[in-house]
């Protein structure tokens, strides 16, 4: 497992959020806990739970293995070497550095600044740290340069090498990798056993965690830390286990290979025991994240009901349907809807006098403009549907408003979609999106290749887009299989 | 200073020549001898910038009167006192915030554009900070008790922000790890790395295709910048650090838990007036606290997080315990004037006089993110030619607006809102302010972020 939380041995402050990163450590110290979070101590510093406090923690390290010493060796040259021998080496260091083959006049500048240092009088190993630091300061340590001065339309051996390796790795390139960009068989035959090779490496995970956290923008979770008298169930703890939950489902969908009708729906989610309690799912046998199976009266299926989803496009007192709506098209459907115009006029508070209504009834009203409208339309209806879960994900059937008179307002998530297809709740909803998979698949595909490529893409690679779907389709848009069409595809080698 | 330490310097030189064709501008102003430049200052300049999240409850913040005998609103109120030496704004905006939420802090100082394909630009705090900066040890200090700072340079990079007071105390006034010694060697070869970086930039420049040139700009920037703070830090290691009382040492190296607001804020606006008294800079910038995250005020009985009381659905307790939020900081913004008031420069001059400070949001009505009449208070600054004592009000100059929409009892009615949302005055662009400061500062333009005059204060 690579999330954190596992359960109840631990303590609930013991986590490092994302925010501030306090780790509760002592009694002593109750004075900079915050005052929101739940008592832990009486006025006179005794717990008032029985918890474990940790007094006392030690470790040995830094612990390196011989793999990791091994990994060393013709980097640094002995205290007695020749500049001849301190060139060589520093060579070896610049190809490892630099991800490439490089000649040595390419270093001549770092290699002067050595012979400087030594003139100077410092002893070699002082010398030749100040050219390694060139090297890391280099452009070619700090980006990855694909390119030459000469314009070409294909990447060569050793800049495919690199941006499969930070692809699927997010590091550089392995011997394997390198050797094979080296030997000239990073093509046909070759080039798809590299690929197996790294997609069954554990290094992927870097990949999961990583395109998981940017495609499904969750540095978004906990940026509007949600009212604590609104949602006293929300705790750091239950915040990195939603964290955690969207991303250990997206490693199990891949490590499995299913297809990407996984994002939406499923009879399965990975969960902790806090989750398991926050969901209302019976608890879970063992400690840590796990797959648990799901039922239709449990409300929850696939990612878009996941409390991280749900809880990161609102915005900590409130769900958004609006904002819901966005993320759902840009992440789900891959289109960003246009941003709004400059002079939107101000949504008054309700009056305290007036019945109570929806957020929804209030975008309603909102919407007579004639210039909203227009996108609004295409926008709500995609978040409309999950009304009926509340800022932190928390399934309701009436929606909690502060100001006015009567009962709360009863939530209705009915509505249509951008096409016209009307659906009258989340379920059906994720029916419709399930009709159309094959937009499903292009949207993941796009979301995939912008960050394989790192860039945005453009016009000119929809043919090439359109090949991967494809590819793709052939395999049922099984997710793996999507990321191998992507890393083998004709626009993984293309400037 | 040792010859050691030129060497690298004259070799920089060299590197420089051969790459005049792409480095723009500023380089050449960083050649100029650190000491030539300090001999013909003038007076100190100085800036600071206080940023307040979310907005205000703006019914209980705006001033409604206009000219030299405004009443003082009930949020504002704690800066009665202060009447002469501040100037409330009302009416101004960013027109690239409209719309765009909680995104405003990130345009606050730049006036810049926020958008997918849009990059952000200079804050103004460093556009000084580009003037400044040669005659201070530090070029600008960044504080944020949550979330970002305030500040970002030419490249559209948000710098990083100070957040333990602890930690502040010890940027500005520790001594180098080492002694001087240690540290010109370090620097040295610091520089000497540098030299060979943009050696090997020389090389490939001879080669290389135009459209690589975005990335290797952004390089450059980077390296030269090093170079700039490498240069700077070596001249500065021979000038000893400027002495702090034990009062203001034991008062401002400590650290705060965020529970204790008041004595944050502060705090924090000790260590500024500390810092300009030693003139260890002349620039700062100061974030209560990030949109989303702001911290609450236990000890006047809220604790709910600022986000959460600005978006009050109507709620009155909400709308009371925001009131009394913004009261509170404006308090505190008071306290920092009087702090400058009564603290004397180097050369015996009271800070107020020579420091610019301009406090508010780059949110109006938070409930509903309006971005529009911006609360904004500028104090300070007389020596540099700041005329105080009005409200300065872009509302009652727009054409169309028909006056503040009071109710019976004399206070503002909800229909306010709309001020706070839609721009009264579409020409009144918060830049414009930003670029009367950036030139009393001496910074010499015509033009900042999406200016379309200066304000005349």
């Amino acid at each position: 497992m690579h999330c954190h939380p596992t359960g109840s041995a631990r303590l609930g402050r013991s986590t490092v959020g994302s925010r501030g990163g306090y780790i509760f450590t002592h009694s002593s110290e109750t004075l900079l806990l915050n005052p929101n979070a739940p008592q832990m101590f009486d006025d006179k510093g005794n717990g008032l739970f029985s918890t474990v406090l940790l007094d006392w923690i030690e470790w040995e390290g830094p612990l390196v293995s011989e793999a990791e010493k091994s990994r060393r060796v013709g980097l640094v040259p002995p205290d007695d070497a020749t500049p001849e021998v301190v060139a060589e080496h520093l060579q070896r260091f610049a190809e490892r550095a630099w991800r490439r083959p490089v000649k040595t006049v390419e270093l001549e500048q770092y290699l002067q600044s050595y012979r400087n240092e030594r003139e100077a009088g410092e002893k070699l190993a002082d010398a030749y740290r100040v050219a390694l630091q060139g090297v890391m300061t280099s452009r070619h340590f700090i980006y990855l340069v694909e390119g030459d001065t000469v314009a070409r339309e294909h990447l060569n051996d050793a800049e495919l090498a690199s941006r499969l390796s930070y692809f699927l790795w997010s590091s550089m390139p392995d011997d394997a990798l390198f050797a094979a960009a080296k030997g000239g068989t990073l093509n046909g035959v070759g080039l798809k056993q590299e690929v197996d090779r790294m997609l069954a490496d554990s290094k992927t995970s870097r990949f999961i965690d990583d395109f998981a956290r940017q495609w499904l923008q969750l540095h978004r979770v906990g940026m509007f830390p949600p009212d604590k008298k609104l949602y006293p169930a929300y705790d750091a703890w239950l915040e990195e286990s939603m964290r955690c939950e969207v991303i250990e489902y997206f490693r199990e969908l891949f490590a499995k290979n299913l297809p990407v009708d996984g994002f939406i729906d499923s009879d399965w989610t990975m969960a902790n025991a806090r989750l398991c309690d926050f969901y209302g799912l019976p608890e879970p046998k063992a400690g840590g994240f796990q797959r648990v199976s799901l039922k239709p009266e449990y409300r929850r299926s696939g990612m878009l009901t996941m409390g991280a989803v749900l809880g990161l496009t609102s915005d900590g007192t409130r769900h958004r349907p609006v904002h819901r709506g966005v993320w759902l098209s840009e992440v789900i459907l891959g289109k960003t809807p246009p941003p709004p115009p400059a002079n939107v006029p101000a949504i008054e508070p309700n009056p305290a006098t007036s019945p109570k209504a929806t957020l929804r009834d209030k975008l309603e009203a909102h919407r007579n403009n004639a210039n909203c409208a227009a996108c609004h339309a295409k926008i709500d209806p995609l978040g409309i549907a999950w009304d009926n879960y509340d800022a932190i994900g928390q399934w309701r059937t009436h929606e909690k408003v502060a100001a006015g008179v009567g009962t709360d307002p009863l939530v209705n998530p009915a509505g249509e979609m951008p096409d016209g297809r009307a659906f009258k709740d989340a379920t059906e909803f994720k029916k419709r999106l399930l009709e159309d998979r094959d937009k499903l698949a292009r949207a993941f595909i796009e979301h995939l290749s912008t960050y394989a490529l790192r860039r945005a893409l453009a016009f000119d690679d929809q043919d090439d887009l359109n090949a991967i779907q494809a590819e793709a389709k052939k395999s049922d848009y099984r997710i793996k299989d999507i990321v191998r069409a992507v890393a083998l595809s004709e626009l993984m080698q293309k400037r | 200073m040792n010859i050691q330490t030129q060497s690298w310097l004259i070799n920089r030189r060299h590197a420089l020549k051969a790459l005049g064709s792409f480095i723009s501008l500023p380089m050449l102003e960083c050649m100029v001898p650190l000491r030539a430049a300090e001999k013909a200052t003038a007076a100190p300049k100085r800036s600071a910038f206080i940023y307040l999240a979310n907005g205000v409850h703006s019914l209980n913040y705006q001033i409604t009167t206009e000219g030299k005998n405004y009443q003082f609103s009930r949020s504002l109120k704690p800066l009665e006192k202060h009447r002469e030496v501040i100037t409330p704004i009302s009416g101004l905006h960013h027109p690239g915030a409209l719309s765009h939420h909680h995104n405003c802090i990130s345009v606050w100082l730049t006036g810049g554009k926020l958008g997918p394909s849009d990059k952000n630009t200079i804050s103004v705090d460093q556009k000084m900070a580009e003037i400044t900066a040669p005659h201070t040890r530090y070029a600008s200090m960044e504080v944020a008790i949550t979330q970002d700072s305030l500040a970002w340079t030419a490249d559209g990079v948000r710098l990083p922000a100070m957040r333990r007071c602890s930690e502040i105390f010890a940027s500005l006034f520790e001594e180098p790890k080492g002694g001087k010694l240690v540290q010109r060697r370090a620097l040295r070869r610091k520089g000497s790395v540098l030299d060979a970086n943009l050696a090997e930039v020389r090389q490939l420049e001879k080669k290389m295709g135009s459209e690589d040139k975005g990335r290797m700009e952004q390089y450059l920037t980077s390296v030269r910048e090093a170079e700039i703070r490498t240069r700077r830090a070596d001249a500065w290691l021979d000038t000893p650090l400027p002495a702090v009382s034990d009062a203001d040492r034991k008062r401002t190296n400590r650290d705060i838990a965020a529970t204790m607001a008041g004595d944050y804020f502060r705090t924090v606006y000790d260590l500024m007036v500390l810092a300009f008294q030693t003139d260890v800079t002349r620039v700062a910038t100061f974030s209560l606290g990030g949109e989303g995250d702001a911290i609450s005020i236990p000890e006047i009985g809220i604790t709910e997080s600022r986000h959460q009381l600005s978006h009050h659905g109507g709620d009155a307790g909400y709308m009371e315990k925001l009131t009394n939020y913004d009261t509170f900081a404006v308090e505190q913004f008071g306290y920092f004037l009087t702090r400058l008031s009564e603290t004397k420069d180097l050369s015996g001059k009271p800070l107020l006089g020579s420091t610019m400070a301009l406090f508010g949001s780059g949110m109006s009505y938070g409930h509903s993110h309006g971005n529009a009449n911006l609360p904004l208070v500028l104090a300070g600054g007389s020596d540099l030619g700041l005329k105080h004592g009005t409200h300065l009000d872009f509302n009652k100059s727009a054409k169309d607006f028909q006056g503040y929409t009071l109710g019976p009892d004399g206070a503002l009615t909800t229909a306010h809102y709309h001020v706070c949302s839609r721009p009264a005055n579409t020409d009144a662009h918060m830049s414009n302010l930003l670029l009367l400061m950036a030139q009393r500062m001496g910074v010499e333009i015509d033009q900042f972020g999406d200016s379309n005059k200066v304000i005349a204060i």
